[in-house]
């Protein structure tokens, strides 16, 4: 009868909604640089875009995206 | 106060009650209903899955975004932990808790940068199972081997989440799995060719409940041992070992079950460079009468032979039996300590649910 008085501990993934992606990413300015094409995915190296951008990682001190490419996002 | 009583709307408002009690009686019920499943869904991952039922059509009714993002966070969040709840017992202790979805929209990347969690794009799809399957797999990828994962030989890493992934996608079945093996598991492989031969290789572990219970726990402290060690770039030999011990005891217990030699007194331990532990099977039904002390002694035996764990397998029939060994075990031995009980999905015999415990000294 635990969970009628306590909530399971929870670890959570971190998520954004389609509708609130370009509200996130100009609010952390990678915006522009992804429209200038200045991202590309961390496992094939093609471009981002915002229709290909599917997961925002963050690699040491700097953030880092993956592609919709099912062999990309495998690796996540 | 006495002239919002009078105000004529809420004089029409009470007097539209007044003549429609049945109405108001049954929309305060279903309010109610409403209320107590939210309440209950935080608890209760079928709940969950039924709160994101009622969200759902009113979202894309009313077509609102909050709505819709609750929707899907419930819808995704109770069926990846209803299917956790199935697994978790079989896993490591403190592997893979309820997960949960946070929602970014504003959010400073510093943080994100700081905690080092990424961020999956969530799409507002009517069939929900891409999304189930890319944060199922994000949730288990950084569920598993807490700490070590970065020592962890890639392609077992990998192999590991898939073999449970894959096992929770085949437990939902239709799209979800094939969603699954074609947008994960393919790509995998395409990138580690071994992964089919681990995949392989777990199956014949499973089987007899030594995957989760013996393998994944073995990698996971043999990692752990070797971390600060020279050790950590020779794990990829070490975890094949443990590896093929495990199939290699498998199939001299089989033998022995259809009348072959007994398992060689070398296989019930195995002493690697970093990995030193030792198997216990509790009970041959006909040695039970003998009472525990048998086992108890076999593992104190391991351990002064030299091995760091031990292992203790129970099989469903004789559950009671197992624990008793266990709890003897714990209490009689001084010097060691009982790290975790836990469940097995076959026990070793290959049937189905099993039982074991894992002795380590410190």
């Amino acid at each position: 009868m635990d969970f009628v008085f306590k909530k399971r501990k929870r670890s959570s993934v971190k998520a954004v909604y389609e509708d609130d992606l370009v509200t996130f990413l100009q609010a952390n300015n990678l915006y522009k640089p992804i429209i200038e094409g200045t991202y590309r995915c961390r496992h094939c190296g093609n471009v981002i875009t915002i229709e290909s951008l599917e997961v925002v990682v963050p690699t040491g001190t700097i953030i880092t995206m993956v592609c919709n490419n099912p062999k990309c996002l495998s690796q996540i | 106060m006495e002239g919002l009583l009078t105000h004529p709307l809420v004089t029409y408002f009470i007097t539209f009650v007044e003549s429609h009690p049945v109405l108001w009686f049954c929309l305060l019920l279903a309010a109610l209903l409403l209320l107590g499943v939210n309440w209950l869904a935080d608890f209760i991952p079928a709940l969950e899955i039924l709160r994101s039922k009622i969200y759902l059509p009113i979202s894309r009714y009313l077509q609102w975004k909050s709505i819709h993002k609750a929707a899907i966070q419930s819808d995704v969040r109770g069926h990846v932990n209803r299917e956790l709840t199935k697994f978790r017992k079989y896993l490591p202790a403190g592997w893979c808790g309820d997960m949960d979805v946070e929602w970014v929209r504003h959010q400073d990347l510093s943080h994100t940068i700081a905690d080092g969690r990424m961020i999956v794009r969530v799409r507002p799809t009517k069939c929900q199972a891409t999304n189930f399957v890319v944060l199922c797999n994000a949730y288990l990828r950084s569920s598993f081997f807490p700490k070590t994962e970065k020592i962890i030989p890639k392609s077992h890493r990998e192999a590991s989440v898939l073999f449970i992934g894959l096992k929770i996608a085949m437990n939902r079945g239709g799209e979800v799995q094939t969603m699954f093996e074609d947008k994960v598991l393919e790509p995998a492989i395409q990138r580690h060719k071994q992964i089919p031969k681990h995949l392989e290789d777990y199956r014949v572990l499973d089987k007899r409940g030594m995957f989760t219970s013996k393998f994944l726990r073995e990698l996971q402290l043999t990692a752990n041992d070797a971390r600060f060690t020279s050790a950590r770039h020779n794990l990829l030999q070490e975890v094949q070992g443990i590896l093929d011990h495990g199939k290699s005891f498998i199939a001299a217990y089989d033998e022995k079950r259809t009348g072959g030699e007994d398992i060689p007194p070398t296989l019930w331990h195995r002493e690697g460079a970093i990995s030193k532990y030792a198997v216990v099977l509790v009970a041959k039904p006909v040695k039970v009468s003998a009472g525990v002390d048998p086992y108890v002694n076999r593992v104190r035996d391991a351990f002064a032979r030299g091995a760091r764990r031990v292992y203790v397998f129970g099989a469903d029939g004789e559950r009671k039996f197992a624990d008793s060994v266990v709890t003897v075990a714990e209490n009689l031995l001084d010097d060691i300590r009982l790290v975790e009980r836990f469940e097995t999905e076959y026990d070793y015999r290959g049937n189905p649910s099993g039982c074991g415990a894992l002795f380590a000294v410190d």
